[in-house]
């Protein structure tokens, strides 16, 4: 592979990207996005078989489609990779010394974290689409924030994990940043009720984990009987649902409580992977979660992991334009969900609209052993 | 947290108590259970209770839906017991013994003869004792096997089945309980229990204490785990380290009935969602001038999804075919095992083309539906390929249009030292009372001095 090439590779892959990012997040119908993010794709998939031998060899040996390699392969045809594979190996196609960032998932319970390795260019354009993807909802206008974590945390002392990331990537948003939590995770009301005083006039930014929301803002607010008000608080919370299904807590309990303790305020969830920071998928006013034109979702068949048709439940494969640091522009998830419809949702945003209705049921993988359960 | 469940009913261990939570007053009843007399070998009570075992098996519709249920049900009936024990004894009995029986032959018939050679042996032989077994927690119901092993020659069974429930184990459990509390088979069930306890307790240290032997299942770690805890100084420990198995199926066979060769590998790979030993893994096609092969085995995987797909229960589950997923990019990723566009079918059953194995390979296999298919030349490649591939650790030949007895022989020479056993495809996961290089009616009881002449 010459260097000459490698560099056509990559001047295209920009050029691409940056028609993309140049238009509004959610405008692309369903043909055009085939044509443009797909095309962006092509080329990442053939750039990462270049730079990461191990992604070579399983896009080689491991083919799951006969149109896999095609060069105009449509989205739902081209290559994916399992999620765990990032968990289990350090898949990279930049030089050691290009490494800006390691971001670590948080990993389930029992399972190594992924490492997800990033360099200046990728970091930069997780940063880029995010704002493009959050300006739609949140307007150009930098709000007072508050975040729901302590102030440790958001700034990464220990490790830089995927809540550090988030809330980082969250913070560009805000301005006049207030952490809610102390270090033990206690609420700092004295903290929140400040900002509340001092910013509930005009409109306001909250951003925390979904949990975190919950259990450390809401739960507590309730039990002490506190709210709060301002003329619009935006709440921006993603994180995932888990932890809150055993509280029997799902999106519209989530907001009915958010609005009891913060009046004026407009929730918006998102789902986005450790593997995939920057383009997430927001939730709009219908409650729906989109897929921004840098991105995509295709819902895959648990049970042979072809197409699903619209309203079918399988696993969640996502796509993304922006990573060149490490092959993770198409991963399979271990979450569920079903598409509800394309370029038809009453927010007027095009792409398709999805749900995410859970993880994969634990598999027990188990050879012949284990006396001892 | 010592806490002991009783899973089947303890008769006169406890008083009504199916729960106990006392070190102490464990220790005592395990006493109690421990000095209660054991029953003669081959006592005919045992028979009748396994019959009635095997009947309700067979004929109960609730067991219908489980097919390891069916085949434990087929397994035990008279006919087939018999023959399995015969079998057992024939190969390891002292020939003293059988010669014995034979002077003493009183009738031609068959059922005649085998109740003679039985009585003569229960007349020779006793029980050792207490046996303890630790069952393993994925092949849920094969705790059976060894147990009936135990339970024909004798002995004070205790059995410790894992906490986690499948619904074939409750079933199994409670069809046992309502037998045991049958006033027929009430000197079984004294002698016999069933019990669960959490790992990290210190149960397993007591039963070891008193366990005259140890029938230990379930993998090379829980083999050592429990074998730190030391037993009675004469006690026979009985090891059930991981194993893994494979199938030999001709080409010409397999080109010209895929089918049947389907219906076979499904009947070894459904129970247990391919994770007893005893399921082959690796399926090797013996052929010498491939040509159509592939094909075949296109055709026999998508055979092996339909059935799949028609199964209930367990395959069912999410997520199988993304473990399969996860598995085939590892192998791509480490390389030179695979060929190109390795990959066969990726479904509820997935297969994969390998152009070699090695151990790590198969240590990364954890059954659920899948195989490594290799393609080679003769018997001689098989083996010489399994030897640097853990042959300690194999178990189970399958084959299907392929001579026994030259797989036997083969096998034996090249790998003297291993303990395999050849069976028709189809039929891997038959119990036989040889296991793993053990002989267990022989070695679960003890002889008495011969009468003098």
């Amino acid at each position: 592979m010459s260097s000459s090439i490698n560099r056509d590779l990559l001047h295209e892959y920009k050029t691409q990207f940056e028609a993309l990012l140049a238009v509004a997040p959610f405008t692309l119908n369903k043909q055009q996005k085939e044509e443009k993010l797909g095309a962006v794709l092509t080329i990442l998939h053939q750039y990462h078989i270049e730079h990461c031998a191990p992604y070579r060899k399983i896009q080689q040996k491991i083919r799951l489609s006969p149109q896999a390699l095609a060069p105009n392969a449509a989205i739902a045809e081209q290559a994916f990779l399992a999620v765990r594979l990032f968990k289990q190996h350090e898949l990279s196609s930049i030089s050691p010394d290009n490494i800006f960032k390691v971001l670590r998932s948080s990993g389930t319970t029992g399972q190594a974290p992924a490492k997800v390795l990033l360099d200046k260019e990728t970091s930069a354009r997780q940063s880029k689409v995010l704002v493009n993807i959050l300006q739609n909802i949140l307007g150009k206008q930098r709000l007072p924030m508050l975040v729901i974590d302590a102030e440790s945390v958001a700034r990464g002392r220990g490790h830089f994990s995927a809540r550090t990331a988030g809330i980082q990537g969250l913070a560009f948003f805000g301005r006049k940043h207030v952490y809610a939590l102390n270090e033990d995770m206690s609420p700092n009301w004295k903290a929140i009720d400040e900002f509340f005083h001092q910013y509930g006039e005009g409109p306001i930014l909250i951003f925390g984990f979904t949990f975190m929301i919950w259990q450390y803002l809401i739960e507590a607010a309730i039990r002490e009987g506190k709210s709060f008000s301002a003329t619009k608080a935006l709440i921006i919370h993603s994180g995932g649902w888990k932890k809150l299904v055993s509280k029997a807590v799902d999106n519209i309990a989530f907001k009915a409580a958010c609005d009891k303790v913060v009046r004026g305020s407009e929730v918006h969830n998102f789902y986005g992977m450790a593997e995939q920071v920057g383009s997430i998928f927001i939730e709009c006013e219908q409650g729906h979660l989109h897929a921004p034109n840098m991105a995509d979702v295709i819902i895959r068949d648990a049970h042979d992991l072809s197409e699903c048709m619209i309203g079918e439940t399988g696993l969640i494969q996502v796509v993304s334009a922006i990573p060149t640091s490490y092959p993770g522009h198409s991963i399979l998830t271990e979450d569920l969900g079903k598409i509800i419809g394309e370029d038809d949702c009453r927010c007027g945003r095009l792409g398709k609209y999805f749900e995410v209705s859970g993880r994969i049921p634990k598999v027990e993988v188990r050879g012949c052993s284990d006396t001892h359960e | 947290m010592n806490k002991l469940t009783f899973l089947t009913a303890s008769v006169g261990l406890f008083d009504d108590n199916r729960l106990t939570t006392d070190a102490q007053h464990m220790q005592l009843a395990l006493s109690k259970f421990t000095q209660q007399s054991t029953m003669a070998v081959f006592d005919t009570r045992i028979f009748t209770f396994i019959q009635d075992l095997s009947a309700r098996l067979l004929k109960q519709p609730e067991f219908r839906q489980f097919p390891e249920l069916i085949a434990l049900g087929f397994w035990l009936r008279q006919a087939n017991l018999h023959k399995k024990i015969q079998k057992g004894m024939l190969k390891k009995w002292p020939s003293s013994h059988i010669e014995h029986c034979n002077d003493n032959k009183m009738a031609d018939g068959k059922l005649d003869s085998f109740n003679h050679k039985v009585h003569s042996l229960s007349q020779l032989n006793r029980a050792i004792g207490c046996v303890v077994h630790f069952t393993p927690a994925n092949v849920d119901t094969m705790f059976i096997y060894s147990w009936v092993a135990s339970l024909l020659m004798g002995n004070l069974n205790i059995v410790r089945v894992a906490s986690q429930d499948s619904r074939s184990k409750v079933e199994l459990l409670a069809l046992i309980n309502h037998l045991f509390v049958q006033a027929e088979h009430q000197e079984i069930a004294k002698r016999n229990v069933f019990v669960s306890y959490d790992k990290t307790s210190n149960v397993t240290p007591m039963l070891c204490a008193i366990a005259d032997a140890r029938m230990i299942w379930g993998g090379d770690a829980s083999v050592a785990q429990i074998q730190t805890f030391s037993g009675k100084t004469n006690c026979r420990d009985f090891c059930f380290p991981d194993k893994y198995s494979i199938a030999i199926v001709s080409a010409n066979t397999l080109n010209a009935d895929s089918l049947s060769v389907a219906q076979n590998l499904w009947r070894d790979t459904q129970p247990f969602q391919q994770q007893a030993c005893s399921s082959p893994r690796i399926l090797y096609v013996l052929d010498e001038k491939s040509d159509k092969i592939n094909e075949s085995l296109v055709t026999l995987f998508r055979q092996l999804n339909d059935f799949a797909e028609q199964a209930i229960g367990d395959w069912q589950a999410v997520g199988r075919t993304n473990e399969h997923l996860v598995l085939m990019q590892n192998v791509g990723l480490m390389g030179d095992s695979v060929a190109n566009n390795a990959v066969l079918q990726l479904s509820r059953v997935s297969a994969i083309n390998m152009s070699k194995l090695d151990s790590n390979l198969l240590e990364m296999h954890a059954g659920n539906g899948l195989f490594f298919v290799r393609i080679c030349q003769s018997l001689q490649q098989i083996v010489m390929e399994l030897s640097a591939c853990l042959p300690d650790k194999l178990q189970t030949i399958t084959i299907q249009g392929v001579e026994e007895s030259i797989v036997e022989n083969t096998f034996t020479q090249l790998l003297p030292q291993t303990h395999f056993r050849v069976q028709a495809l189809g039929q891997a996961l038959d119990f036989d009372f040889k296991w793993d290089g053990y002989d267990l009616l022989s070695s679960l009881c003890q002889a008495l001095d011969l009468p003098k002449a």
